[in-house]
């Protein structure tokens, strides 16, 4: 019988024999981005680093104000000492056939004011106001508000945190059960690569880290488990029936090239729809789509490269000390 | 129809169907079993509000109250005390006699009779009062719960669609209130204080146009007990002078029982109220003792008016202040909601407009077709017939997850929405494990009805491996996510169950068909 593939069936690619250089190249990737993590620092969006972020709409009389109009409105020193933003980013938001702006001000300092009085001052309310008389009563529209105040940010920042390292150790523990805990290394290794790289190239790219992007590492977290677990399940069974008198590497190998063609179809699918997001979901799904973008197609090459390889070293590596405790006696 | 599962696979799609109807069609009726799926704030737009309830001011509240009622117990008692004062940080009242003696005495009556406070020596001649941690806890319960309440009943008075009011944490009060269009007023209708004091103008109690010249006779520092309150002018940022008046009012708004608009002599619109019976006698004897005095009405902090008392006024007021009528409404309707004993502030605001939450709807929409034709083209291009069942499990798939949304009463957001889209490309790798294992057994010579079985037996156990994993990660989410990333985590997990479902149950029922109809061959 003949099938339509995209891999021969009977592919054996050294992929083991690889796993050297690969793990040289991870390695160096992932320092690379914990490096530029650390340098360059994450550009944190208000739902962490707190501040007033507003997106506008400017109809009526003021349909035809530029990007300039609405900057020159926020410059700082136009701002009443009512509102005392600082560092305001002005960008444009597309909506069709609208005339949108997204107005930024990042940073606790821009909400404290709201947060240290014992009043309701209202930073939202006192930006509206103070548009509306650059640009007329009822010729803005608030297209959306988002404050976040400083005990906020810090309790999402951590969360944040709390919730990949939790994510983490269910599965290396739900792996360990079902498998065995010498193949969880690999499994967290491979998905902590993966989520490394992509928080690097966000750093690197300055892209803003909010709770939608830190949803999207959790996803490619649970996808990039997803995959090595394919490929160790292929092993296990491997190991038990066909290969068991084969040589560890071989075994491994094989399971990794009988699934090769798996990994690569489900991640082709996978980015098909991420694809769509990315160029159809709009401004706000675009981030979290590239997110995903960049850790499917890392978490492919680290299934196939990094999770099993290493799963192999370590078993090497545990033969090898027994044999040398073996030797001693 | 001999094989049961198909009954199964009925079951499930009419279920589907039934809890799918009111989304597509519109349907809001009562007698139908199912609703429509929630959409998240930022599909429908409204608000969503983080309130911080200052309740360290509740405890500091009760000390300054304690300190009075101690020392009114300490005259009576004739203990000699030299001062009796509250320490916020450590939730005591400190008090220092003028000697060991009265000290004893009053530290054996303390003990004795105030419960809620340890009683201790402190210093030479001291006596400490330290508030009981369970006291200080339940304060601090009451008073988010009593602003909870007090935000409840505004909210109530506004007139929104499923208002949702709930607390967060110790101190946190979260109001989400769907479609609603003037962020501004709704923000401050409900952290509005609304502390209405009467404040006679006796004694010291004086007015005057600048700050400057009011307190020009007391060294620019108010005299002890006196606090300078600004008066209102036309509009409500217009200041139109200062007064000087005694910190502890005459009568507060907690007698009130209604406040509606009405107008004024002048016929400006004007707030009348009026107090339950132990407040209207109570306001009946201050204004009969105190006739040709002025009485100034002060809301939050702000003198609205100060009229002269002509006459002992029985169970009725106003309250004038050049309002507009729009602010005239909301004031009566907070009063008559009644005032938060301890302000609020905002630690966190999401508003979306209604147009933003279309725009991605309509966005969401058009991308997950777009994703989902792609990745069904790819499928029977790549997998033919066996293809179809694919595409049947992923139609399933979807209609599954909309369906679980509107059983389970979750919210679809944005986010939630994107799950979808994602579900549905990672839901065909259950399908492409198994065809790959279906082809591996033909090709290692098995005729297609044991390639199948053989293929789905050994493919089970992978693809609940590989989903049980992922959906760890989904769990984690949803208990750390807030709001839009809930609605991901929730749409992620019923995506993961039910894409199980299709690709083991639904779709063996009809490989297992194409398997028996192909005879030798088998279109994968």
């Amino acid at each position: 019988m003949s099938f339509f593939e995209i891999v021969p069936n009977n592919v054996n690619i050294n992929f083991v024999g690889a796993r050297k250089v690969a793990i040289g190249i991870s390695l160096l990737a992932v320092l690379a981005s914990l490096a530029v993590i650390f340098f360059y620092g994450f550009n944190w969006g208000i739902d962490f680093a707190g501040g007033l972020e507003m997106r506008i709409d400017l109809k009526n009389a003021a349909q035809n104000a530029t990007i300039g109009d609405v900057r020159a409105a926020m410059a700082e020193k136009e701002l009443p000492p009512t509102l005392p933003l600082t560092g305001v980013q002005v960008n444009s938001f597309i909506i069709p056939g609208k005339n949108s702006y997204t107005i930024k001000a990042k940073g606790e300092e821009n909400v404290e004011k709201s947060g240290g009085e014992s009043k309701l001052t209202d930073m939202s309310a006192e930006l509206l106001t103070h548009l509306n008389k650059k640009f007329g009563e009822g010729n803005v529209e608030i297209v959306s508000t988002d404050m976040v105040g400083p005990r906020v940010g810090a309790t999402l920042r951590k969360k944040g945190v709390l919730a990949i390292v939790y994510a983490l150790i269910g599965i290396l523990i739900y792996v360990g059960f079902r498998f065995n805990f010498r193949y969880s290394p690999g499994g967290v290794i491979a998905l902590a690569h993966d989520v490394i790289i992509t928080a690097g190239v966000f750093a690197l790219l300055q892209r803003e880290i909010n709770l939608v992007i830190i949803a999207s590492l959790l996803t490619i977290a649970g996808y990039s488990i997803n995959d090595t677990i394919v490929v160790f399940d292929r092993i296990r069974e491997g190991r038990e029936k066909k290969y068991r008198n084969k040589p560890l590497a071989e075994a491994v190998n094989r399971s990794i090239n009988e699934t090769l063609s798996r990994t690569l179809l489900t991640s082709a699918t996978t980015l098909f729809v991420v694809v769509a997001l990315l160029f159809l979901g709009g401004e706000i799904l675009r981030d979290f789509a590239l997110a995903l973008l960049i850790g499917i197609s890392i978490g492919t090459y680290s299934s196939i490269f990094i999770a099993s390889p290493i799963y192999l070293m370590l078993e090497d590596w545990l033969a090898s000390r027994r044999k040398a405790k073996g030797a001693a006696r | 129809m001999k094989d049961k599962r198909i009954w199964v696979i009925l079951a499930v799609l009419i279920a589907c169907v039934i809890y799918l109807v009111p989304t597509v069609t519109g349907l809001e009726e009562t007698w139908w079993p199912a609703q429509k799926i929630n959409l998240g704030l930022d599909l429908q737009g409204g608000m969503h509000v983080v309130l911080a309830v200052d309740v360290a001011k509740a405890v500091r509240d009760e000390l300054a109250h304690d300190v009075e009622v101690i020392e009114s117990v300490m005259k009576e008692r004739k203990l000699a005390y030299e001062s009796a004062l509250y320490d916020a940080q450590k939730n005591a009242v400190v008090i220092e006699f003028a000697d060991a003696d009265a000290r004893t005495q009053a530290g054996a009556y303390l003990e004795e009779n105030w419960n809620d406070f340890d009683v201790n020596n402190t210093g030479e001649l001291g006596l400490a009062l330290t508030m009981k941690e369970d006291v200080y806890t339940y304060i601090r319960q009451n008073a988010l719960k009593q602003a909870t309440e007090t935000i409840k009943n505004r909210v109530d008075e506004f007139n929104v669609r499923e208002p949702e009011i709930y607390t967060q944490g110790s101190d946190q009060i979260v109001v989400r209130l769907p479609g609603v269009v003037d962020p501004t007023r709704a923000k401050e209708l409900i952290g509005k204080t609304a502390r209405l004091e009467f404040k006679l103008v006796t004694d010291k109690g004086s007015f005057a146009q600048t700050r400057e010249q009011l307190l020009a006779a007391y060294n620019n520092e108010p005299p002890k007990g006196y606090q300078v309150y600004k008066q209102r002018g036309k509009t409500r940022d217009e200041i139109a002078g200062y007064w000087l008046l005694r910190e502890v009012p005459e009568m507060t708004g907690g007698n009130l029982t209604d406040a509606r608009v009405g107008v004024d002599d002048m016929q400006m619109p004007a707030i009348n109220f009026s107090f339950n019976p132990e407040g209207a006698k109570r306001f009946a004897e201050i204004t009969g003792a105190n006739i040709n005095n002025s009485l100034a009405i002060v809301l939050d902090d702000i003198v609205y008016s100060a009229p002269r008392i002509n006459s002992r006024i029985f169970g009725h007021g106003q309250i004038t202040g050049n309002f507009t009528r729009e602010e005239a409404l909301d004031l009566a309707l907070v009063l008559r909601a009644g005032a938060l004993a301890v302000p609020v502030r905002i630690d966190e605001e999401r508003t979306v407009g209604a147009t933003l939450g279309e725009d991605s709807i309509a966005k969401g929409r058009f991308s997950f077709i777009v994703g989902t034709l792609a990745v069904l083209i790819f499928m029977v291009i790549y997998y033919r017939k066996t293809g179809i069942a694919a595409i049947t499990a992923l139609v399933l798939n979807v209609m599954m997850i909309m369906a679980g949304l509107a059983l389970f009463g979750a919210t679809l957001t944005l986010p939630g929405i994107a799950g979808i889209v994602l579900t549905i490309g990672m839901a065909v790798d259950a399908n492409v494990i198994i065809n790959e294992r279906i082809r591996e057994e033909l090709r290692n010579g098995k005729t297609p009805i044991s390639a199948v079985a053989t293929g789905y037996e050994r493919a089970t156990w992978t693809i609940l491996d590989a989903n049980i994993t992922t959906l760890v990660a989904a769990i984690v989410l949803y208990n750390f996510g807030t709001g839009p990333i809930k609605g991901f985590a929730v749409t992620l997990t019923i995506g993961l169950i039910s894409s199980v479902f299709t690709a083991i149950y639904v779709t063996r029922v009809i490989v297992e068909v194409l398997a028996k109809r192909g005879g030798s061959r088998l279109s994968i």
